[in-house]
Parts: C-alpha cells; sequence; structure tokens
C-alpha cells in the first residue's frame, strides 16, 4: 500500500481505459464483419467459387465424346492464339470501342444539357434517363427488334410517308447490333458524365477564368471544361466498354447470330459445341483483357481523377 | 476626363429584385492603385465582376479608355482577373497556367515562354515553372495567379480579395509584393477588399461601398480626414459619433447640445441651422484626457465621466470614459500620458474642434 505513489494511480488508470477503447474498436470491427457475412457468403458461393471452377476447367482437357476430360493441359490457351478465335476478340473490341465513342459523343451533350437545365427539367430529364432500367434489357431489346423489323413502326410510317418504297432492311444486320448496344449502354453513360459536369460546373471560377484569359465559350469548353470531366468519361467508357465486351444477347437477337462477339463464342462453346474446357480458357481471356484495359484506363486517368478532387 | 481608363457611368446591378448596385460614378485614371472598399455584401465584387464582364449591368454605361464595353464579353475585353480562390486549373502545371491566356492569342511559341519566364521572374516563382498547381501552397498558388493574369499585360488588373485567404503574415508580404508588381508594371489595378487598413495602406484612391452605392471615392488621408458619411467615418479606423442638435449662436459660433454636454463651433466651418440635428465624429486620437481642474480654456469642449476600461494597443492606451447613461467616448493616448490613472476615476476629455466632422443627420 505503501509504494502506491501519485505515478501508480495514474498508471494503473491508464492502461484500464485503453483496455475500454480496445473492446469498443473491437466490438465495432466485430459489427463490421457481421454485417459483411451476407454480401461476402453470396460473393464467395455465386462469384469468385464459379470463376475458379472456370480457372480449373480451363486447365483441363476436352472429353472424347464432349465434357469434360480431368487431365492437365495447356493447350485450350494455345488455342486462343488461332485466328478463328483471334478474329471474334478483335471483332468485339473493335465493336466495344465503337460503341463506347458514340455513346459518348452523344452522350455528352445530354448529360451537359442536364447539368445546366433548371431544377424542374433536370429532375424531367434524369427521369427520362432512368425509366430504362424499370424494363429487362431482353424485354427492352424485343421492342426494339419490333421497332425496325420489316413490317415494324419505323418501316411501315416511312412507307406511309413515301419516304421509301420498300421496307428497310434494318434488323438482322450489323447496324441493328450497334443499335441496340448503343441504346442499351447509353444511360450508363449519361450518369457519371453528368455527376462530373455538374460537380465542375458548380465551380464557374475555372470557366470564368478561362473567359478572363481570352478563350471563347468553345476554347474554354475544350480547354477547361472537357479536360476537368476527365473522371466522368472514364467511368462512364468503362461502364459502357466492359459489358459490351462481354455483351451476348444483343449481337443474338438483333444480328440474328451473323454477328460473333467473344460473348457469343464463349456461349456457344458451353451450349452447342460441348467444348468446356475451351470456353472456360476463354473467359479467363476476356477477364485478362478486361483487368488489362481497367488497369491501363486507371493509369491514364490517375492525375485527372486526382486534381478534380 | 481624357486620362480615364475605366468610366462607370450611373451603373446599377439588380438581381431579380434585390438591387446590389445602385447609380455608381467612378472615373479610374490610367496607373492608379483603386481599391473597392466595404462591408461583405455590400456590392463591391460585383462592381469588379460588372468591369471584368462577368455580369452585366442593369443599367448605366461601363467605359474603356473610352470605348463603351457594356455589350463586348469577358473573353474580348482588355482586362485580367486575379481570381479569389486563385481559381488555377489544376489539369495544368505553373507553366501552362501562365501560358494559357498567351496560347489562346496564339502567341508564337518561343515568345510564350520568355513571357512566361519574366512573368514568373516578376512574382519571384521561377523555380516553380514545372509544378503542379495542387503542390503549391496558398502564397504561391496566390503568386502564379498574378502572373497568369499580368503576362497578358491588360490594361487593368482586377483583384477579387486575393489576399482573404492567406495567414497575417503573408498577407502583409504579398501586400507589400502587390504594390511593388504595381509598380514595376505600371498598370491600373482595381482592388476588392473589406480590410480598411489594407484599402489604406495600399491604395492611390479608396471608393467606399455601402450598401451599394459609392459613399466617398478619394485618396487614403482624405478619407480619414474627412469622410463624407458617418459609415465612411466609422468604417475607416475607430471614431466617436455623437448626435447632437444645434441651438443658437452668437456672431461667430454655434452652440451645440449633446444628450450629455455642450459645445460651440466656429460658424466659418459649419454650414448648419438652429434646430438641426448632426452627428459629430471625433477619432480617438483626437481626444485628450485631462484633469478636471486645468479645463478652461477658451473654445474647446469639456466633457466629463467615468474612467471604465483601459485597454493597452502596442505603444497606446485606448481608454474608455462613460459620459452618459448610453454614451461611452474612446480616447487614443500615448502610454506615457495614460500612466497613473485609474478605472472608476473621474476624468475631463476635450478636443480641438477643428479635427471634429459634423454630417447632418
Amino acid at each position: 500500500m505503501e509504494l502506491r505513489s501519485h505515478g501508480d494511480v495514474s498508471d494503473v488508470n491508464q492502461p484500464r481505459r485503453s483496455i475500454m477503447q480496445h473492446l469498443k474498436l473491437h466490438r465495432a470491427n466485430w459489427m463490421m464483419w457481421m454485417l459483411l457475412i451476407p454480401v461476402a457468403g453470396w460473393m464467395i458461393v455465386f462469384f469468385a467459387f464459379p470463376q475458379l471452377l472456370m480457372l480449373f476447367i480451363s486447365f483441363m482437357s476436352q472429353g472424347e465424346y464432349g465434357g469434360i476430360a480431368y487431365q492437365f493441359t495447356l493447350d485450350n490457351y494455345i488455342q486462343m492464339f488461332s485466328p478463328v478465335f483471334l478474329n471474334v476478340i478483335w471483332t468485339s473490341v473493335e465493336f466495344s470501342f465503337i460503341v463506347t465513342v458514340l455513346c459518348l459523343v452523344v452522350a455528352y451533350p445530354f448529360a451537359y444539357a442536364i447539368a445546366t437545365a433548371s431544377p424542374r427539367r433536370r429532375l424531367f430529364l434524369l427521369f427520362l434517363v432512368i425509366i430504362p432500367f424499370w424494363t429487362s434489357q431482353l424485354i427492352r431489346t424485343f421492342a426494339l427488334m419490333f421497332l425496325i423489323n420489316t413490317s415494324g413502326l419505323l418501316n411501315t410510317v416511312l412507307l406511309q410517308l413515301h419516304v421509301i418504297t420498300q421496307p428497310l432492311n434494318l434488323l438482322y444486320t450489323p447496324f441493328a447490333v450497334y443499335l441496340g448496344q448503343f441504346y442499351a449502354m447509353l444511360p450508363y453513360m449519361i450518369l457519371p458524365l453528368y455527376a462530373s459536369i455538374q460537380s465542375h460546373l458548380e465551380r464557374p471560377e475555372f470557366l470564368e477564368a478561362a473567359q478572363d484569359l481570352g478563350a471563347n465559350p468553345a476554347k474554354a469548353f475544350w480547354t477547361v471544361t472537357l479536360p476537368l470531366t476527365t473522371s466522368g468519361i472514364a467511368v462512364g467508357s468503362m461502364l459502357v466498354f466492359i459489358p459490351t465486351l462481354a455483351t451476348f444477347f444483343i449481337p443474338l437477337l438483333m444480328g440474328g447470330g451473323k454477328m460473333e462477339m467473344v460473348g457469343n463464342f464463349i456461349g456457344n462453346q458451353f451450349l452447342s459445341s460441348d467444348n468446356w474446357p475451351f470456353g472456360a480458357s476463354a473467359s479467363v481471356g476476356v477477364i485478362a483483357i478486361t483487368l488489362v484495359l481497367i488497369a491501363l484506363m486507371f493509369r491514364f486517368m490517375k492525375n485527372a481523377f486526382l486534381e478534380e478532387s | 476626363m481624357h486620362d480615364s481608363i475605366i468610366e462607370l457611368q450611373n451603373v446599377t446591378k439588380t438581381f431579380e429584385s434585390n438591387t446590389v448596385v445602385k447609380d455608381v460614378n467612378m472615373s479610374i485614371r490610367a496607373g492608379e492603385f483603386v481599391t473597392l472598399l466595404g462591408p461583405s455584401g455590400s456590392g463591391k465584387t460585383t462592381i469588379l465582376r460588372m468591369i471584368a464582364g462577368f455580369e452585366k449591368p442593369t443599367a448605366g454605361r461601363i467605359a474603356i479608355s473610352g470605348a463603351e464595353i457594356n455589350d463586348v464579353p469577358a473573353h474580348r475585353r482588355p482586362v485580367n482577373t486575379v481570381f479569389q480562390q486563385y481559381a488555377l486549373f489544376p489539369h495544368l502545371n505553373v507553366f501552362d497556367n501562365i501560358a494559357f491566356g498567351l496560347r489562346v492569342k496564339k502567341y508564337p511559341r518561343n515568345d510564350i515562354e520568355k513571357r512566361v519566364k519574366a512573368a514568373l521572374a516578376m512574382v519571384r516563382m521561377e523555380p516553380y515553372i514545372k509544378a503542379k498547381v495542387r503542390k503549391l501552397s496558398g502564397g504561391q498558388q496566390q503568386r502564379v495567379a498574378i502572373a497568369r493574369a499580368i503576362v497578358n499585360e491588360p490594361k487593368v488588373l482586377l483583384l477579387d480579395e486575393p489576399l482573404g485567404a492567406l495567414d497575417m503574415k503573408l498577407r502583409r508580404e504579398m501586400q507589400l509584393e502587390l504594390k511593388r508588381i504595381h509598380r514595376d508594371v505600371g498598370i491600373t489595378f482595381i482592388y476588392v477588399t473589406h480590410d480598411q487598413e489594407e484599402a489604406m495602406a495600399m491604395s492611390d484612391r479608396v471608393a467606399v461601398i455601402h450598401s451599394g452605392h459609392l459613399a466617398q471615392f478619394a485618396p487614403p488621408e482624405e478619407i480619414y480626414s474627412q469622410p463624407s458619411t458617418p459609415f465612411v467615418a466609422g468604417f475607416i479606423g475607430e471614431t466617436n459619433l455623437i448626435e447632437a442638435i444645434v441651438n443658437d449662436g452668437d456672431t461667430s459660433h454655434w452652440r451645440l447640445s449633446t444628450e450629455s454636454f455642450s459645445l460651440t463651433v466656429s460658424k466659418r466651418n459649419h454650414d448648419i441651422r438652429p434646430g438641426e440635428r448632426v452627428t459629430l465624429s471625433i477619432r480617438p486620437e483626437s481626444m485628450r484626457v485631462v484633469a478636471h481642474a486645468q479645463t478652461q480654456e477658451s473654445r474647446q469642449p469639456v466633457v466629463t465621466g467615468t474612467l471604465t476600461e483601459r485597454v493597452f494597443v502596442g505603444a497606446m492606451v485606448k481608454t474608455f470614459v462613460r459620459i452618459g447613461p448610453e454614451t461611452v467616448l474612446q480616447c487614443l493616448e500615448t502610454a506615457v500620458a495614460a500612466q497613473g490613472r485609474r478605472i472608476g476615476e473621474e476624468v475631463a476629455l476635450t478636443w480641438n474642434c477643428d479635427h471634429m466632422v459634423m454630417f447632418p443627420t
């Protein structure tokens, strides 16, 4: 008892307090993990596990009568360098690139119009962008087919107005595939662009500074607004490019299977050719291409993200 | 006014139903350093933005070098602005920020480089030519913003509270820098601030803006010694404002009375009528505290009261004297003169009426 000086008292209190803090901290951590379990569980069971399975199958051989023979091989990966498959990949990348650029060119002015509209009008325009999300992509694609087929609304109207004498063969052409994909992807480009342009316009001093230094509105747009909305362009482009690279039923329905994308190719390996190992290696390949493109995009856009924030 | 570079005639600006600038007339001479001074919301920034071309006057006329510019868009005006938050382009480095205006005007490449380097030297930022703007401190960004504006050799440089975001020490430093830059480049500066000390320290002339009106436009000394309204007197430096009424007079003097004392003023200096209400403004440094005994000195007013507070401000002492239930006057004395006085003591105040300003109420 005599040993208990003032110093001892504080020494006793000090760790006690920190233990309490420690417990509190741990409880918060524990709660956080609890909340994460359902999502994490879902992702592990339905995403990570199938992907690992795919990776595993991609190194297996095709069975003599289809199916999987559990024999290690690299053939599926070597097969990816065959001209047939490279051609499919190239078609998909080119298609995705063109669709992304089309979306960007159309979405930017629209997003700009939303950002500069009066609050009432802005709400209405955003509503228009969001409406498509209320219906399934598949149903909207059918609706679009119905609009452009030879006896569809578009041809009927044009014939009635005597703009054309023969119905236009639009459906089951590459044009239809582009149209379908562009239509499906447009909202994913508009929304991030709108967010980016909106926050840029909330700080009008950059545009004012450009004007002040002699830039007319067009020049100010190219030299200031466009570079300062790079993050929106990057996010929108990724949201359009990646799903388009893996698009499956739009080329099938709108193109009648004549335009083969890598998505269709992989589907065929599983569904008709019964070559699961090659289908698996092809999908691993697409994921790899996507990851490389995302990494490149991030590297390219890194400074833009830092500067805008 | 053939030598005026900027001319504002009856300029009025209304936002929706709110008139923020009312019938302002100003003529600014080439090479002048003019400050628009006023409390926040007084309309001073709106005046600057109208000169820059970011706002259009609702009524009136703005001219640069004699030519009306009301309908000239901002990008074609021969003026440049230093913005309050600098507004440096975050996606460009220091060099590209400063070169922006020259590139827009399609200057040759090596000419641009020469001019940018000269502008950087002017603001003493040469080592940062390739720096990212977001890596610069506030003071450095400020210097780049000034370089970006002056590199275009505008006829007029507009500065919108450019030192507002800096700490006190840096502010003082940049004030001197700006004065030097003004001297070196010799162009007209129009400077907006709410800091009256800054305005007094830097300007050739100060325009005091009070709720949209131009209250007074004169050199700092004149604004201080002959303020045009009680607002100006109170806003620039400290002053004692006392309500008074004119009673009567003899051949040479008027007699005035206030709530707690009366005084006489010479008829020569003041054009007033019996019965008129006036406001007197006496600067604290014009007042003297005197002993009761020695107060019968010619025509100088004498007021007695209780010393309520003493505050040291460096070499000076601020003495507060309560002379009535509602009225406390302050007097600025040297620390030596104020020595030995105690709070609660009865004292008398006197002042020279030549240093007193009178406003009609």
